[in-house]
């Protein structure tokens, strides 16, 4: 599987990172269509403890915007989060809290510089994360 | 018999419906309900407890059920039920 997303898109994703270093970012991938981003929308990372480990996105914010992309034929086609100090690697964490379907995209930022950027989706069994090839156009 | 808003990743088990109906009076008998009559649904909404997992959030006529009567708060047959995927992760 090939995910598309530009470069202005993946660039925003990296400024919200360094953002928020040495916290954790998070936000949305907005499309029309599965495996492609049309944008990006940044949002609030609500967990209230180890904000440099984990994320949490409030479920009033996805119910809102679900509902306010369906008016235009839009709809949230997965998320983007920031590993701080780490690998681009979906952890166990990750996995436990993940839906099947959507695209996952993880950037590693290490003293708030870029290091890696990698996109992933669910297996059906949910067992493991599979890596997706990330175009950037 | 009240009407479910499948989020769009679980769409695929509902053979691509975004709507779907299923029986009961409470959260808890719809939902149940609603697995039984989409049987893949159930590793994605339950845990091995058989109950509904955390990150599973039912939103009744625009509220979170949490605030009401939680999987025990009623419903009546012409309400709309949303599964709002709760969404986290980290290291």
């Amino acid at each position: 599987m090939v995910i598309k997303i530009s470069r202005e898109e993946v660039e925003k994703i990296y400024e919200h990172a360094k953002e928020t270093y040495p916290e954790e970012c998070c936000g949305f991938l907005i499309g029309e269509i599965e495996k492609r981003v049309l944008k990006t929308e940044k949002t609030k990372n609500i967990s209230l403890e180890m904000r440099e480990r984990r994320y949490l996105i409030d479920p009033k914010t996805i119910y809102d915007l679900d509902q306010k992309l369906e008016k235009k034929k839009l709809r949230i086609i997965g998320y983007y989060h920031s590993h701080p100090n780490s690998v681009p690697i979906p952890s166990e964490y990750d996995r436990n809290h993940a839906w099947p379907w959507y695209t996952y995209i993880i950037v590693s930022i290490r003293n708030k510089q870029i290091e890696d950027i990698k996109s992933w989706i669910l297996d059906d069994d949910r067992e493991k994360f599979n890596n997706e090839e990330l175009e950037i156009v | 018999m009240p009407t479910i808003k499948i989020p769009t990743p679980l769409r695929q088990y509902t053979d691509q419906n975004e709507y779907v109906k299923a029986n009961g009076k409470t959260i808890k008998d719809v939902m149940e309900d609603l697995v039984k009559k989409h049987p893949n649904l159930k590793k994605h909404l339950y845990n091995e407890e058989n109950t509904l997992r955390n990150f599973v959030n039912i939103y009744l006529n625009n509220e979170d059920v949490r605030t009401m009567n939680g999987v025990k708060t009623s419903v009546e047959d012409n309400d709309v039920i949303f599964i709002v995927p709760a969404v986290a992760g980290g290291l």
